[in-house]
């Protein structure tokens, strides 16, 4: 059974090479093709080189790691913010009230809309760029967590209290780890808005004082018509995204909620 | 295993087919979009009022009666630029620096004509700052992207005021001209902006507000603002079209310099501007519609100098259409 | 021997669609410190309200419950409830970890070492030693209801609620479970009230029987089952016994 799902594992991401190596081809077969303009569509070589000096260099690396800190502290912010309103949302009827309203006025509002809006009340800086990142992630992530703590089974509070739980005791041991696996969702969801809106907003808000982020890489590329180091910083978007998506999330689900045959 | 393997090789062969129909389907389309259409790109702002004078008095469509006509507005010069690689445009006007980063990527285009020259600088609300020598690392300055002719202009100012090129790099805030503005003018995060007309003139109408740096001494003399750009495949396979264009954008700019007060009518409508205040923007000093080129060699040699660029032109045929009116 | 528990002139009703509905009428009985009670009864009657009311989840409107002299005021770990439903574990805990859960929050004047092998011993009990790194998901209905069973046991409750714990198991698995829970009732001397609506497991399993009719209801009759353990389905004896309360909940 264990040597089936290993096989399993390793053929998906054999698969998964497998397709990668056949884009490349087809690109490399394009590009030497020439049909296109070799400014607008470089070789696969001209690309790497280039990722490979961006890297050597460290400004990537930097830049890859500004960005990601901006969303390490804008879903850490939100995540603050869910937790308290979607939990006195689960106490309060009144209060989950206001708390749908507000998601309903807010969350179809796309970031960048908010950006003018923005401007004028937070000025141009990383607070503006985090506070997109807050409103990215905020939403899915109450919507997800109100859904969690409304489909946990009635009877684990049941016995919680028979067992002599008071109140919080049933939050920390019950309803938290049986929302978990919305919880886990709420975050996927969050991770990939906050991931498009830190890059969309850095090229927006360029580096607003600083080495800015992978976003502002891929502007200053654009402007100088580096095309080939453009190609690198969208490889390390999605080397990032591959990398948070298919290995962070995907081993957190499988020692959690998959392991607990709890997924969603 | 055997039979995903050859399901793969049914979806390769697959793939590949339709990519190669698909850029068939490109190239033809692109020849026959050539003969008859002209695609002209531009921007928004007074350094282009010829443009808005050809559209208005047809002086194009006169010329060329059979010829689609197609004007595109675009939000920065690299959109222009990208149009231009992808063959969506034909013509382009822009500044000298954005088209020396193309052309030195390897684009296949050269300058057609001068367009403008206008009155563009840095301004301030703060009184403490009367050069760039008083920028603090706290002033944040709006511009319109990097290696735009904003840029270049405040690069060539600090190699000169601290023989560091990039010292204010890590200063820069991009904005798009009116954004740029709206926050100089709330006084809060951007303190100094490098703009130009008719974003230069609002500005410098509010009080306190004064102009730390000109264009002309950041570059030590006078010089283009904004160019005409033609692409090769353009210039080579629709000469007569090209002529035509080059003649029509002459004729307007005629126009502007010998009926002020009528262009300046035309242009109130085109820009949605009092009359008088147009009038006052397109004959203050500074501004000049001309179709010389002035300034090239001085971008190219700073711009190389500070590896804006890898390569320098040797002749001037190479960046220059035939019959340009250039000036060094 | 004096009763552990008194219920006198229970009344109990709801409210559904804005009319009142009466589930339980002046129902009153007492439960022995070591007995096994089971209360049968057609579906509806209110059996698993009157256990839910024992267990303190619900309020009652009328009468009075005391449990050992005092008035029962909610949910208690003195009074463990073993549910029918088989998610009652919960699926983020192992076997071992749904065990021991209750003993962390109520037993910490134990030694966590001796929880774990209290636990353990437990799940050897009901006979699911090697199991206890297995989670929820991975277990058998049976397997989960014994874990419920175990974990309830754990906690040494004074009296045992079981709310048709085998409810949903196929009859093999119901026959073993019956047994085991029989030994257990013997091994650890639990009094145990056992809700069902299968007579044959309120004959296999009870020392005395309450029959409830249809609702609003009080108690029909009250049977005792003096049958010698181990009891067997096939003597005239278990027979007959079935036969007597099948015609008392039919009436």
């Amino acid at each position: 059974m264990l040597i089936m799902k290993n096989k399993f594992i390793n053929n998906k991401y054999i698969l998964r090479l497998f397709w990668i190596v056949i884009l490349g081809i087809i690109w490399q077969v394009v590009a030497l093709s020439q049909v296109f303009n070799p400014t607008s569509f470089p070789r696969i070589e001209t690309i790497l080189s280039s990722l490979i000096h961006d890297v050597t260099n460290g400004d990537i690396i930097l830049q890859t790691l500004y960005s990601l800190s901006l969303i390490f502290r804008g879903v850490a912010a939100a995540l603050i913010i869910a937790i308290v309103l979607s939990g006195l949302s689960a106490i309060s009827q009144t209060f989950e009230g206001f708390v749908e309203t507000l998601i309903a006025i807010a969350h179809p509002l796309p970031g960048i809309a908010l950006l003018p809006l923005i401007i004028l009340w937070i000025g141009i800086g990383e607070g503006a760029i985090i506070f997109i990142i807050i409103h990215s992630v905020l939403w899915p992530l109450i919507i997800n967590l109100l859904t969690g703590f409304k489909s946990i089974p009635k009877i684990y509070k049941k016995i919680g209290k028979n067992y002599g739980l008071n109140t919080i005791g049933i939050i920390r041991y019950i309803l938290i780890p049986a929302a978990l696996p919305y919880f886990i969702t709420g975050l996927k969801i969050g991770w990939a808005r906050a991931w498009r809106a830190v890059i969309s907003a850095e090229m927006v808000f360029g580096a607003a004082g600083g080495i800015g982020g992978l976003g502002w890489l891929i502007f200053k590329k654009r402007v100088f018509m580096d095309t080939p180091g453009l190609f690198g910083g969208l490889i390390v978007i999605v080397f990032i995204g591959i990398l948070v998506e298919d290995i962070f999330f995907d081993r957190l689900e499988k020692i959690t909620i998959r392991k607990w045959g709890m997924s969603i | 295993m055997e039979k995903l393997t050859k399901i793969h090789r049914i979806c390769i062969v697959l793939i590949i087919f339709v990519i190669v129909l698909s850029l068939n389907g490109c190239t033809l389309n692109n020849d026959t979009s050539q003969n008859n259409e002209i695609r002209i790109a531009e921007q928004y702002g007074l350094a282009y009022a010829p443009l808005q004078i050809m559209k208005n008095k047809e002086i194009l469509k006169k010329r060329l009666p059979q010829t689609q006509i197609i004007w595109k507005q675009m939000g920065n010069t690299a959109a222009i630029r990208e149009g231009m690689i992808s063959n969506e445009v034909d013509i382009g006007f822009m500044a000298i620096p954005p088209f020396l980063i193309g052309w030195d990527k390897g684009m296949d285009w050269k300058i057609a004509s001068g367009l403008s020259s206008m009155p563009i600088g840095l301004i301030t609300y703060k009184d403490g700052i009367n050069s760039i020598k008083d920028l603090t690392t706290n002033d944040r300055i709006a511009l319109p992207q990097p290696g735009s002719i904003q840029h270049i202009l405040l690069s060539m100012a600090s190699e000169k005021a601290f023989s560091d090129s990039h010292k204010l790099d890590n200063q820069l805030v991009t904005m798009a001209h009116p954004d740029g503005m709206n926050a100089l003018l709330a006084k809060k995060d951007i303190s100094a902006h490098f703009t130009s007309p008719p974003y230069i003139f609002k500005e410098l109408d509010n009080e306190g507000f004064h102009q730390v740096l000109t264009g002309e001494e950041a570059m030590g003399k006078d010089f283009t603002f904004i160019i005409g750009v033609a692409t090769k495949e353009f210039h080579d396979m629709s000469s007569e079209t090209y002529e035509a264009f080059l003649d029509s954008l002459h004729e307007a700019i005629d126009f502007i310099n010998d009926h002020p007060q009528e262009a300046a009518s035309i242009l109130a409508k085109e820009y949605d501007l009092p009359k008088e205040e147009v009038l006052r923007y397109i004959t203050a000093d500074g501004t000049k519609y001309t179709s010389k080129v002035k300034g090239l060699e001085d971008f190219t040699d700073f711009m190389k100098r500070n590896n804006y660029i890898s390569n320098s032109f040797q002749n001037l045929e190479e960046v220059l259409w035939e019959d340009v009116n250039y000036e060094k | 021997m004096t009763s552990l528990l008194k219920i006198n002139n229970i009344s109990k009703s709801f409210i559904k669609d804005s009319k009142k509905v009466d589930v339980l009428n002046k129902v009153s009985f007492h439960v022995k410190k070591g007995e096994f009670l089971s209360i049968v009864g057609p579906s509806g009657c209110g059996k698993s309200t009157l256990l839910g009311l024992i267990g303190g989840f619900e309020e009652y409107d009328e009468g009075n419950i005391f449990f050992k002299e005092e008035e029962i005021l909610g949910p208690s770990p003195n009074r463990i409830m073993v549910f029918q439903e088989f998610n009652q574990l919960f699926p983020w805990q192992t076997v071992l970890k749904n065990v021991l859960f209750p003993l962390n929050i109520n037993k910490t004047e134990i030694q966590l070492d001796n929880r774990i092998e209290l636990a353990k011993h437990y799940l050897q009990m009901v006979k699911l030693e090697g199991y206890e790194n297995y989670y929820p998901h991975e277990l058998s209905g049976g397997m989960k209801q014994r874990t419920a069973i175990a974990r309830a046991l754990a906690m040494k409750p004074e009296i045992l609620l079981m709310d048709e714990p085998f409810g949903s198991l196929d009859i093999e698995t119901r026959t073993q479970l019956q047994s085991i829970l029989i030994e257990l009732w013997k091994e650890i001397k639990a009094t145990i009230i056992f809700v069902t609506h299968d007579i044959e497991e309120a004959v296999v399993l009870s020392d005395r029987i309450i029959v409830m009719g249809k609702s609003p209801t009080s108690i029909r009759d009250t049977i005792v089952n003096n049958l010698d353990r181990p009891r067997d389905r096939l003597s005239t004896g278990f027979i007959e016994k079935v036969k007597e309360i099948y015609d008392k909940v039919k009436e």
